[in-house]
């Protein structure tokens, strides 16, 4: 199960966001951060490979053309969280989810749906909001509510567009976990945009640099982010050093003046 | 970082003797279950005072006995049952349901709380429709006037609906948009009936000015009938978007990574917001307020799972209407006033009432 992605373009309405991108193949398994400043493409990325916008170009995973797909196939293969959190309505967490198993996996029975939303409340942790009302909860909490709408699907293909951005460091660190053991499980291919460096450093196999002149870079966290990479694409002077446990970090010192970057 | 960790909750709990999510949340759906039926049991005890006020007051026993049984009640009641009280009566009931589905319908595809279709100017523009046909007494393909009415004014609601939608797309469907389009809408449409009603006769402007009041005094059962026939129709195709409409509120993206074709939801729901408000308005005249509340008060007792609330929102609308009619007959004696004018009046005290009480038990 690996993603290919050649020659791809993609943006809005007359305006494209990336063009011709091409990116090597990504592995069964992986775990991609997609980094890059604001307004790369990103999120056009997720979208796109989602099945969200239009595209040109082609995108395959697991050998099959995912523009190929019906919207049926599609939500069976590729689960999407997008950045808006869930909205704070009077509809509870369970049933939340419950309506994404309904929608994406018609084919399970009601045991396997039950035994699949039991298992991904415990998985992230929120047992406890399974009956409260996305209305009463924090932004945090329905972020973690979104993502069990995701990962309830066991999808092989996941695509998260900055699915920490609401939670504190230990819900962050619960999330990735979770993502980490679906792809090591499961062999299942998680694309993850996110802007927290250390993290992508420490949980992904890969990482996917956008930047803004349209150039993409796919390697893994140390062959990538180098100080003159995080230069050119978020104009910063940094430092990759690594901790007492040997364990890269980036150190952002300054931004570069306009000219420099 | 969240003041109230999940993980906390999460150590607390453990100690507590472990039910699957599964059970709890079906003993959580079987309150619901019971909360729809005690709001149809309340739509039926208010049909039911509905039928017995009036004029002539009946009492309950009366009404029941001369609904089941009409041989056991003398010939003046019966008359005043089935002739007069329970037309109205069930024209209250029908329209109230129809007005609160399409409301509950409205603002879950425009994702606006505020969205009615009365407030958006769907219910202005089925008005518009009924004025041509009664200003310029107007026949088309042989139609009597009618069945033009009504066909005219579900025409109207319908490209009116149609016009927020493509207007709402084409700015981006955020909220500021669609409500101000649609308040544009509704005084664009106003300022139309009022050119009409301007150039009109004195019958024709009397007509459309009824129509505006609202009120049950022409029901038959026929027509009834045709209501009612309506609403069987849209309800259960309303009930087989539940699914989708419920994903379409808790988010738009992810409803569409999902497979929910949100556009195609958004003009079959937006058609059938038109059948039903046309159906509605056709007999009866403008009722506001209805659409716009009714899913409020369905969203307070039975949550957004639209399994519940668009059923819910129809109940609620039907109590409203018929606890409108009610007060219609009696807040006046010996004079039955326009229930579209009584509405509100009804609807107001209710609604805070039901908001004073959630917000107490979410302080609690």
């Amino acid at each position: 199960m690996t993603l290919k992605l050649k020659s791809v373009t993609a943006g809005y309405r007359n305006h494209a966001v990336f063009s011709n991108l091409s990116l090597p193949e990504i592995p069964a398994g992986a775990l991609v951060a997609v980094i890059g400043p604001n307004a790369v493409g990103k999120s056009t990325l997720l979208k796109s490979i989602a099945g969200l916008l239009p595209i040109s170009g082609t995108m395959t995973f697991a050998g099959e053309n995912l523009a190929g797909l019906t919207s049926h196939q599609r939500t069976r293969r590729v689960g999407y969280l997008p950045q808006p959190l869930p909205q704070a309505i009077p509809l509870v967490a369970y049933e939340t989810v419950f309506s994404a198993c309904r929608s994406a996996r018609g084919d399970w029975s009601r045991e396997e749906t039950e035994q699949a939303i039991e298992e991904v409340f415990d998985t992230l942790g929120i047992r406890q909001l399974a009956l409260r009302r996305l209305s009463e909860m924090s932004g945090g909490q329905r972020q973690m509510v979104g993502l069990a709408q995701v990962l309830v699907r066991q999808t092989p293909l996941m695509l998260l567009d900055e699915p920490t951005s609401a939670l504190d460091l230990h819900w962050q660190l619960n999330v990735l976990n979770a993502v980490r053991d679906a792809t090591n499980q499961e062999r299942s291919v998680a694309l993850v945009a996110c802007h927290d460096l250390n993290l992508a450093l420490r949980y992904c196999d890969q990482v996917l640099v956008l930047s803004p002149g349209g150039q993409a870079e796919l390697g893994t966290p140390e062959q990538v982010l180098t100080p003159d990479l995080l230069a050119r694409t978020y104009g910063i002077e940094a430092r990759i050093e690594r901790c007492s446990q040997g364990q890269p970090i980036v150190l952002a010192d300054r931004p570069l003046p306009a000219g420099v970057r | 970082m969240s003041s109230v960790s999940p993980a906390q909750m999460t150590k607390l709990g453990d100690s507590a003797p472990r039910t699957t999510l599964a059970s709890e949340y079906r003993r959580f759906v079987l309150r619901r279950v019971v909360c729809l039926v005690a709001l149809a049991v309340v739509a039926v005890v208010a049909l039911l005072v509905d039928i017995a006020s009036g004029p002539s007051m009946l009492g309950l026993a009366d009404v029941v006995h001369g609904l089941l049984n009409p041989e056991s009640i003398d010939a003046g009641t019966r008359v005043i049952i089935e002739d007069i009280r329970l037309p109205y009566a069930l024209m209250a009931v029908v329209v109230g349901a129809c007005l609160g589905l399409a409301g509950a319908e409205m603002q879950t595809v425009l994702n606006n709380p505020l969205a009615s279709p009365f407030t958006l100017g769907v219910g202005a523009a089925a008005t518009l429709g009924a004025s041509l046909v009664i200003a310029f007494n107007l026949s088309f393909l042989g139609l009597a006037a009618h069945i033009l009415l009504p066909l005219s004014a579900f025409v109207f609601a319908a490209v009116a609906s149609l016009l927020i939608l493509i207007l709402s797309r084409s700015l981006g469907a955020s909220v500021h948009a669609v409500v101000l389009f649609g308040i544009a809408l509704l005084f664009g449409i106003n300022a139309v009936v009022g050119l009409i009603q301007f150039v009109a006769d004195a019958e024709s402007v009397q007509q459309i000015v009824f129509w505006t009041m609202g009120s049950l005094a022409r029901a038959s059962l026929d027509k009834v009938l045709i209501v009612a026939l309506v609403l069987a129709i849209c309800l259960p195709f309303s009930l087989r978007n539940a699914w989708a409409m419920t994903l379409l509120r808790s988010g738009e993206e992810q409803a569409r990574s999902l497979g929910i074709r949100v556009e195609r939801l958004r003009l079959t729901v937006l058609m059938r917001v038109s059948l039903l408000t046309a159906a509605a308005m056709c007999f009866v005249g403008e009722i506001g307020f209805i659409g716009l509340v009714a899913p409020h008060i369905a969203r307070l007792m039975l949550g957004e799972d639209h399994r519940f609330l668009l059923p819910g929102s129809a109940l609620a609308g039907a109590v409203l209407l018929s606890l409108s009619s009610i007060a219609s007959k009696l807040l006046v004696p010996g004079v039955v006033l326009p229930v579209g004018i009584v509405t509100a009046l009804v609807g107001i005290p209710l609604f805070i009432l039901l908001i004073i009480g959630r917000s107490r038990r979410v302080a609690l």
